[in-house]
């Protein structure tokens, strides 16, 4: 092979490094940051109004996260470890649904016996983020990342649900509840302590 | 006397174009030898930059594996409350990302040399509850009219009770385009612009457009209420409380 012919193998070599190298430049320049995200301008629609009758007996914020790893086996080169992680805050709150209150008056004595039903837990989205190491990767891997938001919501209700939280919120219901009747002139007797106190065997004081 | 090539019996001058005519023809065909070997390597090795890349990804197998559960923050620690909610009202927006509409290019900023587009779409809904805070209504605010036929409440400062927004996807509504040289619309900024838009809808003030809805729901939830203690025969009145005192002031 002559001079000229390697000097000209050399130089396409060259030019396709060069490209090759201009190519990843032009993708690393390209790349786009989730900070700077504008947002276009829309309408908000109401789509819906509902009555409701609930009462809301106390709330807490919770934060939590899970995480995700995945080892991409590769054949050339040593296999990728990406990880993920999902966090998620949400308010939490024990509701009762007024329609359920049971009220049984004695109005001779303005004395009113309520029966309350369980309380209820909800939980309403404030955030929600999630992090990963190669962003285009898990776009690719996960369709979608809502396997891993319900696992954070479960986390949170796990957390939050809890017994002594309930026991708590049935509490908080009662005082509630008291302080409305109250306002109407009532004096109030929960069924469910009226049950209790007869199980212990606690005798009201005679008025 | 003219100069005659002994050997073929040609003159000089025919001579010499010829060989220069020959000179052309290989110096044609070495170049089309050099385009050819130039192509070739050019093809080859895209061609092997593109099958290393897909022999690496065709063995890929990915696990996936899940780290332990660390126990969850609390922001707060829980407090008592007393919040009635009387209308849900679920607002729904589009969260809307076209990068065409934002970039400029410039020569000084390496940044902004972007080849191609970035457009993503995501519907947003967002769950408002509304209602009064039951500790900010006081014995005052009850009142039984003289003859026992209505009960006139009033009511404190309509507030937002509980709001939220649906974080999960549905992933048929998502609409995620790149194009160029571009990423992918990315888990990250889908769940960005979901909290942005939740963060815009909050921001505007929704109460007014459904304050009659409100009121007249709390003055169901009250009759409920007085039903439910035996005044059958009661009307209940539901009035605000500051256009009450304004009124009695005047």
């Amino acid at each position: 092979m002559g001079k000229k012919h390697k000097g000209l193998i050399v130089a396409t070599v060259c030019v396709v490094v060069v490209g090759i190298v201009i190519a990843v430049l032009a993708k690393q320049c390209g790349r786009d940051e989730v900070e700077t995200l504008p947002m276009e301008d829309t309408m908000a629609s109401i789509e819906e109004v509902r009555p409701r009758g609930e009462l809301y007996v106390c709330s807490a914020l919770i934060e939590d996260y899970t995480t995700q790893r995945a080892i991409e086996h590769n054949l050339l080169w040593e296999d990728d470890t990406h990880s993920c992680v999902q966090t998620m805050t949400q308010k939490c709150s024990y509701k009762i649904d007024l329609d359920k209150v049971e009220y049984r008056t004695n109005d001779s004595t303005r004395i009113v016996y309520v029966r309350l039903p369980e309380v209820e837990y909800v939980a309403s989205t404030q955030s929600s983020t999630f992090l990963s190491d190669d962003s285009n990767y898990w776009a690719q891997r996960l369709p979608n990342t809502n396997a891993l938001k319900r696992k954070v919501e479960q986390q949170i209700r796990r957390r939050f649900d809890t017994p002594s939280n309930r026991r708590k919120a049935e509490r908080f219901a009662e005082d509630a509840i008291s302080e409305v009747l109250g306002q109407l002139g009532y004096e109030v007797e929960f069924e469910r302590k009226l049950k209790k106190d007869v199980e212990t065997g606690i005798q009201k004081p005679k008025s | 006397m003219s100069t005659i090539n002994r050997k073929k019996g040609l003159p000089l001058q025919k001579q010499d174009n010829l060989t220069r005519q020959l000179t052309g023809m290989r110096l044609v065909k070495q170049l089309h030898i050099i385009i050819y070997i130039g192509a070739l390597t050019v093809v080859l090795s895209v061609g092997a930059v593109l099958s290393l890349t897909a022999c690496s990804k065709c063995g890929s197998e990915t696990s996936i594996e899940e780290k332990p559960k660390v126990e969850s923050i609390i922001l707060s620690h829980i407090k008592q409350k007393s919040d009635l909610v009387t209308t849900e009202v679920r607002v729904r927006k589009l969260a809307i990302y076209d990068s065409s509409l934002h970039e400029r290019f410039s020569l000084k900023d390496p940044k902004t040399w972007k080849w191609g587009e970035r457009k993503c779409i995501v519907p947003v809904d967002v769950t408002i509850k509304y209602g009064y805070d039951l500790r900010d209504l006081t014995i005052d605010d009850v009142k039984l009219t003289d003859d026992s036929t209505a009960v006139v409440i009033l009511l404190p400062e309509l507030k937002v009770i509980d709001s939220g927004y649906e974080a999960k996807v549905e992933e048929g509504a998502v609409v995620r385009m790149s194009s160029g040289f571009r990423d992918k619309i990315s888990h990250e900024e889908v769940d960005k612009l979901m909290e942005m838009t939740y963060r815009k809808v909050m921001a505007e003030d929704f109460s007014k457009m459904v304050q009659t809805d409100i009121e007249h729901n709390a003055k169901t939830v009250f009759e409920g209420i007085v039903r439910g203690l035996g005044m059958k025969n009661v009307e209940v009145i539901v009035k605000r409380k500051k256009e009450w005192e304004r009124s009695i002031k005047v």
